[in-house]
């Protein structure tokens, strides 16, 4: 019996086998280019991104909705200066905190006073109401450890971590306050689940034993008070070092990069975790169809058998270089070795 | 100073800087016996610990904040030690790192610590679009460059740089997206592409080389 995407995702973090393998790409520029208007003008209407989730989702025959305008949202709710351009999603431009006192004095922004945040919470709302409602819709926060990325800049926010903990744990009590809030306004607009970026925490940024006492006790303290199923992702870095503390988080799943082999992640998650990943969203672009279907074939053998798999990108965002042939491709690929029952 | 002397000494500075030791990296350095003439000290323990450094980051042992944190402080200790190579900055160097179009400067940042630590007095540029920085290369006289990038739309602006200086300044390439498909490199019209701030040293040295 065929299922709703919302049943297949929802027996997939089960860890049961749903009647097919559940597939979650995000194109969000994509829909831009096709209507042809500026990614500015795009992910600054939260009717546009709405219409373009839907008519993505239709077109791909995806299993979710991924509710995000740009990353850099809440850097921007901070104040700072979203940098749009039309080759590539926002990114956020100076740092906003460059001196101590700046972290002494820091604020959260009032989210219901944010024109950013409320633009978001908007389009949550319209996607709710005009999508069939046969799909979950995620939303999205960044971790407290990771915003400071943006708000600082990488290289003073590492000097920080390493040099100045009662700041450091100034500015992460902020931004857990502010991260809780967040995830509860998106569910309170409409979604199902909240996906927690966290890639400051991978083992590529900084090592374990640090993780341990930053990343790993932030998750801890912010996690259980998200009022819904919550996804860890870490853009594209890895996880494998750190996996058996992040399966203590009790997330519904997680996101793993392509640089890691799945059937040792999927060793280490089966029944206790579900896992998202891990197309190479960057080399796709230049994928053929045979080598698409080739690759998925791999993925669902390693990651799929017994439930607890969706197929997904590495980062959570396809390149706008990434052509509609190659997202056609892997949607076809999961039609054709997806379906359960499947040998590893 | 003997083979073993020298071992030993890198084996050490790396734990030094992995564990953010100032005072035992001036020792190693800088040995209260003297021993190791200025050229030994860099390319027989400093090269090779960061190069050391650079293949634990690869094989995934060590994370980007421990390799930004060596490069500090092998600057800091290069800037002490040896000041006349800090002042040799803008005379005498060909070299320049640039991070385009995008405020996170970490990966640049790291790379310039790496080639200062090797010796070599690159400039920074910073954050530049691709005009700026086409402009800054002719007035310098670059003969290296390298490039930093984090989002695959700036990874991909490499090639408008390629294309205009092909022949003259040699680009070298580093960053996520060039980790992530090895292909892209190639793509963009690089000289080299880096996986490791201390590859960036090894490519500069091979292309010093060739040219």
């Amino acid at each position: 019996m065929t299922m709703t995407s919302l049943e297949r995702i929802m027996t997939t973090l089960g860890h049961k086998e749903p009647d097919r393998v559940p597939l979650i790409l995000n194109p969000s520029m994509h829909p831009a280019q096709e209507i042809g208007v500026s990614l500015k003008m795009y992910f600054r209407s939260p009717d546009l991104v709405a219409r373009g989730l839907i008519e993505t989702r239709a077109k791909l025959g995806t299993d979710a909705y991924i509710a995000l305008h740009y990353t850099p949202v809440e850097y921007e709710a901070f104040g700072g200066e979203v940098i749009f351009r039309s080759d590539g999603p926002p990114n956020s431009g100076r740092p906003i905190i460059t001196t101590g006192e700046r972290i002494d004095n820091l604020v959260a922004p009032d989210i219901q006073e944010s024109a950013c945040l409320q633009m978001v919470l908007e389009m949550i709302r319209i996607l709710k109401k005009r999508s069939p409602g046969d799909a979950p819709i995620f939303g999205v926060v960044l971790s407290p450890l990771s915003l400071p990325v943006m708000q600082m800049g990488f290289e003073d926010y590492i000097r920080l971590i390493y040099s100045d903990e009662d700041r450091f744990n100034k500015l992460i009590t902020v931004n857990s306050q502010f991260c809780v809030a967040w995830a509860k306004a998106q569910f309170e607009a409409g979604v199902d689940g909240i996906i927690y970026f966290d890639p400051v925490s991978s083992p590529t940024i900084i090592p374990p034993e640090l993780f341990k006492k930053t990343g790993l006790m932030i998750a801890k303290e912010v996690i259980p008070q998200i009022p819904g199923p919550v996804v860890a992702t870490y853009a594209s870095a890895r996880v494998l070092p750190i996996i058996d503390d992040i399966i203590t988080l009790k997330t519904a799943a997680i996101g793993v990069g392509e640089s890691e082999d799945l059937k040792e992640i999927k060793e280490k998650c089966a029944g206790k975790v579900s896992i998202i990943g891990n197309l190479n969203g960057i080399e796709m672009r230049h994928w053929t169809r045979e080598q698409a279907f080739s690759i998925v074939q791999k993925a669902i053998a390693d990651a799929a058998p017994g439930g607890g798999f969706i197929l997904s990108d590495n980062h959570g965002e396809i390149p706008l270089q990434v052509p509609y042939e190659v997202l056609f491709a892997i949607r076809d690929a999961v039609k054709t070795y997806g379906t359960y029952p499947i040998l590893s | 100073m003997n083979f073993d002397g020298f071992n030993t000494r890198i084996t050490d500075l790396i734990t030094a800087l992995i564990t953010i030791d100032r005072l035992a990296i001036r020792d190693i350095l800088n040995p209260s016996d003297g021993e190791g003439s200025k050229g030994e000290i860099i390319d027989k323990i400093i090269v090779p610990a960061l190069e050391e450094i650079g293949r634990r980051w690869e094989e995934g042992t060590l994370a980007i904040s421990q390799i930004y944190m060596a490069g500090i402080l092998i600057e800091e200790s290069i800037n002490s030690i040896f000041p006349e190579i800090a002042a040799q900055q803008k005379e005498n160097t060909r070299i320049a790192t640039v991070v385009l179009e995008d405020y996170h400067m970490l990966g640049e940042r790291i790379v310039a610590t790496h080639l200062i630590g090797a010796g070599y007095s690159p400039i920074r540029y910073g954050r530049r679009d691709v005009q700026e920085l086409l402009t800054l290369l002719d007035r310098d006289k670059i003969k290296f460059l390298l490039i930093s990038t984090l989002m695959l739309p700036s990874a991909l602006k490499v090639k408008e740089i390629s294309s205009q200086v092909a022949g003259e300044v040699k680009i070298i390439v580093g960053g996520a997206p060039f980790r992530i498909d090895p292909e892209l490199g190639n793509e963009v019209g690089a000289d080299r592409v880096c996986f490791t701030a201390s590859d960036a040293i090894t490519a500069i040295r091979e292309l010093e080389a060739e040219s």
